[in-house]
C-alpha cells in the first residue's frame, strides 16, 4: 500500500491536538517531539528503508505541530476577569453573537469593553456568557451594561452524566458567566456591519415565518432552515432526540446538503461542473441566511464535500477534501477536536456518507427506486458513522431512529422549501404566504406526530450506559480499518478482473 | 375554555360558539405559543381580545410573543404598572401593534357571542398607585347561560373579601380558577363558600419554587368535597359547554 504523506501529516496533527487538549504539559511536549522528529530525519539518512523513517518523522513532526497549536491557543486567553470571580461588577460590552432565545430565557455572548470592580474601572476584552430573562429583548451588536456577580462557568449534570460545560464553552474562548444580571441597553449597532445586516435579515425572515405558522411547527421550520434549535419546547427536543431526528434542527450538514442538492436539481440541465457550482452557491446563500456563524460555515463546508462525494461517486477526492477541511478547521480552532460535538458529528456523518454509503448501497441492489435506495443507504451510513459517538455522548440508543428517519426525511426538503417560500413571501404580503404556510405546517405536524408516536413506544430509547472513551475510539478504529480493508479488497478484485480480461 | 399548561403561570384560552377568541394571561414566556398552537386551528392567526390580569411575569411574560405573532383586536389591562423589563416590553408591543388598549374596570361587559359574556368584577378603582401588583389583578366571570367560570388572577384574600362584599351570592360559578396558583394567600373559606364551584382549577407548574398549590388550600377543597384539576397533573385542561352541560378533558 502506498503511504499518503498528506494523510500522515493530518493524522499526526490531530493526534497532537488531541494529546495536547487532554494533557497539560506545556511547551516541553511539542519541543520534545520536534527534536525527536529532526533526529529521525538525520538518522534516516544513514538507514536503508528511508521511506518508512521519512513517514515516521513526518508523523512525529506533525504531532509536535498539533501540540504547539494547542499551546498557542492557551495564550490567547490571558483572562483579566479571574481576580473578579464571585464579586459584584458592572460590566459594559457588546453582544457578540446572535442571541440564543429559548422558551424561558435567553443566552447571550458579550464581549466586554470595561469592568467596574472594586471602585475602579478597568478595560477588559473578554467574552462572557450571560444567562438572562427574555426581556429586555437584546440584539446582536447592542451595547449593554450588566450588573451582577461574575463567576467561573459552572459544570452541570446533563441527563445523569456530568457535562463539562466549561470545557465546551472554552472552545469559544468563554470562561466566565453572569447569571440574571440587571441589563440595560445603551446603544445599538456596535457589531460587525456585515453580520449585523445578515442577522437583521435572519430576524426579519423568522418574524415573517412565525407570524404565518403556529408553534411548535414554526420553531421546527426555523430549526431546519437556520438551526434555531433552542426555541423548540424542551419536551419536543427530547422527543426528537429519542426518535433520532434531532439532527434536523441543529444546523447540521444534512439540511445544508439538501439545499445544495436542491439547487443542483434545478440546474440539472447544465453540465456537472456548472451544477456543482450552483449547488455551492445555494449552500453559501443558505449559510448567509442562517447568520453565517462559524459552526454554520463548518457544517456548510462538510455538506459541500458530502454533496460532491455522493453526487460524483468520487470517494477518494471527497475523502481527501474532508480531511483537508478538518485539518484547516483545527488549525483555526484546535479546541473543536475534543470539545465540540457538533464538529465531531458533522465530520463523522460526512465520513459515513462518503465511505460507507456506496458500500451499503450495493447490498440494496434489489431495490429498484433510485431515490429510495439512496435515502436508505445514506441514512444507514450516517447512522452507523455517528452511533458510537452518540452512545458515548448520551449513553443511550434510539432503536427507532432509522425507521423514523426513513419516514420523515423525504418530507424535509418540501418542508424547508415551503417554509422558505412562506417566509420570503411574508415580506411581500401575509395573504399570499398563507397557502405555503399552511401546507408547510401540515408537513411539519406530520414530522412531529411521527416522532411523538415512535418515541412513545416502549424501548424506543434504550439506555445502554456511558461507554468509556476507549470503547468509542476502538469502534472508530474498527470502522476506519473496515474502510481501508474494503478498499484494498476492491482494488485486488479489480486487478484480478483486469488480469483475467488480459488473458 | 382551556386552562393552558404553561408551567408556573396562568394562561386561559376562551373560544365562543361564534368563533370569537379571548386569551386571559400568557404564562411566563415561550411556552404559551405551542400551547396556543395546540388549541387553536392551524390557519388561525388572530385573537380578538387579550386580557392581562396584572403585570407579573408569570402572567404577562408570554404576551409580547403572542402580540408579535397574532393579530390582536383588543388588549385589556389592569392599569397597574410595573418597573420590570417584561412590562415595559409588553407596553411597547401593544403600542407597536394594531391592538386597542383598554383599562378594565368593574361594570365592563365584554360580549364574545350572543349568550357568552365576560364581566369585569374588579378593579373598580384606579390601580396605578397600588404597591402590590397582585392586588390590582382583574377578577372576572365568564358566563354562558347556566354555566360560568370565575377567574381570580392572583388576587389575595383581602380583594376576594371585597369582591364578595359587593357581589355575594352572585359569585356562584361552575368552575373557579383558584387565585395565585393555589397559594394560601388566596381562596379563603368564605370566598370558596360564595363561589361553591363544581370544579376548582389550579394553574401551576410542577415542583415550582413557591410550593404551589399550598396544602392548606388542598385541605380546604377536600373539606368541601370540590374536585380539583391542576395543569401540573393534567396538562392543558379543556372545558366545553353548551350553556347547559359542562364537560372537560385533559391532555394527560
Amino acid at each position: 500500500m502506498k503511504t499518503d504523506t498528506l494523510l500522515v501529516l493530518i493524522f499526526g496533527f490531530t493526534s497532537g491536538v488531541s494529546l495536547g487538549s487532554l494533557t497539560n504539559f506545556g511547551w516541553q511536549f511539542p519541543i520534545f517531539f520536534l527534536v525527536l522528529g529532526f533526529a529521525l530525519v538525520f538518522y534516516g539518512k544513514s538507514y536503508r528503508s528511508q521511506k518508512i523513517i521519512f513517514t515516521i518523522s513526518i508523523f512525529v513532526l506533525s504531532v509536535s505541530l498539533g501540540l504547539a497549536r494547542v499551546e498557542i491557543e492557551s495564550y490567547r486567553y490571558q483572562n483579566v476577569l479571574y481576580p473578579m470571580e464571585n464579586s459584584r461588577v458592572v460590566l459594559r460590552g457588546v453582544v457578540d453573537e446572535f442571541p440564543d432565545i429559548r422558551e424561558a430565557g435567553a443566552r447571550l455572548v458579550v464581549l466586554s469593553d470595561s469592568v467596574f470592580f472594586d471602585g475602579a474601572t478597568t478595560t477588559a476584552r473578554e467574552r462572557l456568557l450571560v444567562v438572562s430573562d427574555l426581556y429586555p429583548t437584546v440584539h446582536y451588536g447592542d451595547e449593554v451594561e450588566l450588573s451582577g456577580v461574575i463567576r467561573k462557568v459552572k459544570n452541570f449534570s446533563k441527563s445523569g452524566e456530568p457535562f463539562d460545560y466549561s470545557a465546551y464553552l472554552s472552545k469559544d474562548g468563554i470562561f466566565h458567566e453572569i447569571v440574571y444580571p440587571k441589563i440595560s441597553i445603551i446603544s445599538n449597532d456596535n457589531g460587525n456591519i456585515v453580520l449585523q445586516k445578515l442577522f437583521s435579515i435572519r430576524e426579519r425572515f423568522s418574524e415573517k415565518l412565525k407570524k404565518s405558522i403556529e408553534e411548535p411547527e414554526a420553531s421546527l421550520a426555523l430549526g431546519m432552515l437556520i438551526g434555531e434549535k433552542h426555541a423548540l419546547p424542551k419536551a419536543l427536543t427530547e422527543t426528537f432526540k429519542h426518535a433520532g431526528i434531532i439532527h434536523l434542527v441543529v444546523l447540521s450538514g444534512y439540511n445544508i446538503s439538501l439545499v445544495g442538492q436542491f439547487f443542483m436539481k434545478i440546474f440539472s440541465f447544465l453540465p456537472l461542473v456548472a451544477r456543482t457550482i450552483f449547488g455551492g452557491v445555494g449552500i453559501i446563500l443558505f449559510v448567509l441566511l442562517s447568520g453565517g456563524g462559524a459552526s454554520a460555515v463548518r457544517a456548510a463546508v462538510m455538506a459541500g464535500i458530502a454533496l460532491f462525494g455522493t453526487a460524483t461517486g468520487r470517494s477518494y477526492e471527497a475523502g481527501r477534501a474532508l480531511f483537508i477541511a478538518a485539518f484547516v478547521m483545527l488549525l483555526e480552532n484546535p479546541n473543536l477536536l475534543i470539545f465540540s460535538p457538533s464538529f465531531q458529528l458533522s465530520f463523522l456523518a460526512t465520513f459515513g456518507l462518503i465511505y460507507l454509503s456506496p458500500w451499503i448501497a450495493k447490498y440494496f441492489w434489489r431495490i429498484k427506486g433510485k431515490g429510495f435506495k439512496e435515502l436508505l443507504s445514506q441514512t444507514l451510513a450516517t447512522q452507523i458513522a455517528v452511533l458510537p459517538l452518540l452512545v458515548y455522548l448520551s449513553g443511550s440508543v434510539s432503536t427507532v431512529a432509522i425507521l423514523v428517519n426513513l419516514l420523515v426525511l423525504p418530507t424535509v426538503p418540501f418542508a424547508m422549501l415551503g417554509a422558505f417560500v412562506a417566509g420570503a413571501l411574508g415580506f411581500v404580503s401575509a395573504a399570499i404566504a398563507v397557502p405555503f404556510a399552511l401546507s408547510t405546517s401540515l408537513i411539519l405536524s406530520y414530522t412531529i406526530s411521527i416522532s411523538q408516536f415512535f418515541s412513545s413506544l416502549p424501548q424506543s430509547f434504550v439506555s445502554v450506559g456511558f461507554a468509556p472513551a476507549w470503547v468509542t475510539v476502538l469502534a472508530y478504529v474498527a470502522i476506519v480499518f473496515f474502510v481501508i480493508f474494503k478498499k484494498d479488497s476492491e482494488l485486488i478484485l479489480k486487478k484480478t478482473k483486469n488480469d483475467f480480461n488480459k488473458k | 375554555m382551556a386552562f393552558l399548561d404553561v408551567g408556573q403561570g396562568d394562561a386561559i384560552y376562551i373560544e365562543a360558539p361564534n368563533g370569537n377568541q379571548m386569551l386571559i394571561d400568557g404564562g411566563s414566556g415561550g411556552q404559551i405559543l405551542p400551547a396556543l398552537g395546540g388549541v387553536m386551528p392551524i390557519y388561525d392567526r388572530s385573537i380578538d381580545a387579550i386580557l392581562a390580569t396584572h403585570p407579573d411575569k408569570d402572567h404577562i411574560g408570554g404576551l409580547p410573543l403572542v402580540l408579535e405573532r397574532y393579530k390582536v383586536g383588543k388588549v385589556f389591562i389592569s392599569g397597574a404598572s410595573s418597573n420590570t423589563a417584561v412590562y415595559k416590553t409588553l407596553e411597547e408591543k401593544i403600542k407597536g401593534s394594531e391592538a386597542e388598549e383598554i383599562i378594565a374596570r368593574r361594570g365592563m361587559r365584554l360580549r364574545l357571542s350572543r349568550d357568552v359574556y365576560f364581566d369585569v368584577l374588579f378593579p373598580d378603582v384606579d390601580t396605578s398607585l397600588f404597591k402590590e401588583t397582585n392586588d390590582a389583578s382583574i377578577v372576572g366571570r365568564l358566563v354562558y347561560k347556566n354555566e360560568s367560570f370565575l377567574l381570580t388572577g392572583d388576587s389575595p384574600i383581602k380583594i376576594e373579601k371585597y369582591v364578595a362584599s359587593i357581589d355575594g351570592k352572585n359569585l356562584k360559578s361552575s368552575v373557579l380558577k383558584l387565585g395565585h396558583h393555589g397559594s394560601r394567600t388566596s381562596t379563603s373559606e368564605e370566598y370558596l363558600g360564595f363561589v361553591s364551584p363544581e370544579y376548582a382549577v389550579i394553574s401551576a407548574g410542577c415542583k415550582n419554587s413557591y410550593g404551589h398549590p399550598h396544602k392548606e388550600i388542598l385541605a380546604l377543597l377536600e373539606k368541601f368535597k370540590i374536585p380539583r384539576l391542576s395543569t401540573c397533573d393534567s396538562g392543558t385542561i379543556i372545558f366545553t359547554t353548551d350553556g347547559e352541560q359542562l364537560a372537560h378533558e385533559t391532555a394527560k
